[in-house]
């Protein structure tokens, strides 16, 4: 992991709320509610945006490396066929030698600049064996 | 106005197809969630489901219960892997979810503001 990309804006893009994307994801969580959790766990940011562009920025080794965790704050669901403004940074860096740990922020806003959700991505990378402290 | 109460609920299995379909919504292709040889290599027993795609079968679990306009945050800390096949129970705790396999095994926690604790 490059531990040198601490407030590194990794995307900041205006994107739309595809309503094919949003019932391609409804379809992967496959129950009643999924249409009105689709519209609350974005497809895009950094599951996807994301998944390509925080594991380029961090320089992450994906055989060592795993999400430890996620978090929402919802200020409305998105709506369909609307554009958001979506910024990603890098918001945190942990260096603890046999892990490295990277918070990643993402914030998604109307084209009002309304905050429309906050999302924290937490990715770990075990070190490399050498690095490691026994 | 109390907090609601959440009801243990096990969530259907997690197929390959809606790992694959998850997969290909959000656009992550991360071979550990779809390459078995891959996972393998990094230690794992088998491919594991997407963080963010576990993150949203809770979401759902809980939005089925109480309603979209209910939850307000969820932090939810990935304790465990979690694998094709899986199906999650999510339970209430004090601090928000627990989430089980189907093993019993403690796979994920969740701390949740729901609305009525702004009033708590």
């Amino acid at each position: 992991m490059n531990l040198n990309t601490l407030g590194q804006v990794i995307v900041d893009i205006n994107l739309v709320v595809d309503e094919a994307k949003v019932r391609q994801l409804a379809a992967a969580i496959g129950t009643p509610t999924a249409m009105e959790t689709a519209l609350r766990v974005p497809f895009f940011g950094p599951t996807a945006a994301g998944q390509d562009s925080v594991v380029a920025a961090l320089d992450m080794d994906l055989r060592r490396a795993l999400q430890g965790g996620q978090s929402y704050e919802w200020h409305r669901p998105f709506r369909l066929g609307e554009t958001v403004r979506c910024r990603v940074v890098i918001e945190d860096i942990l260096d603890k030698t046999t892990l490295h740990l990277a918070t990643v922020l993402a914030e998604f806003y109307s084209t009002d600049g309304e905050l429309i959700q906050r999302q924290r991505t937490t990715f770990i990378e075990r070190a490399l064996a050498s690095q490691a402290v026994v | 106005m109390s907090r609601p109460v959440l009801a243990a609920t096990t969530a259907a299995p997690i197929s390959r197809k809606r790992i694959a379909d998850y997969g290909d919504a959000v656009g992550d292709h991360n071979p550990v969630h779809f390459d078995v040889d891959f996972a393998r290599a990094a230690g794992l027993p088998d491919t594991v489901v997407h963080g963010p795609f576990t993150t949203a079968i809770v979401i759902d679990q809980i939005i089925a219960q109480l309603g979209s306009e209910a939850i307000l945050n969820l932090d939810l800390r990935l304790r465990g892997p979690v694998f094709p096949g899986d199906a999650l129970t999510i339970s209430a705790a004090d601090y928000g979810v627990d989430v089980h396999n189907q093993s019993g095994l403690l796979v994920a926690t969740g701390v949740t503001i729901v609305s009525g604790d702004e009033d708590s």
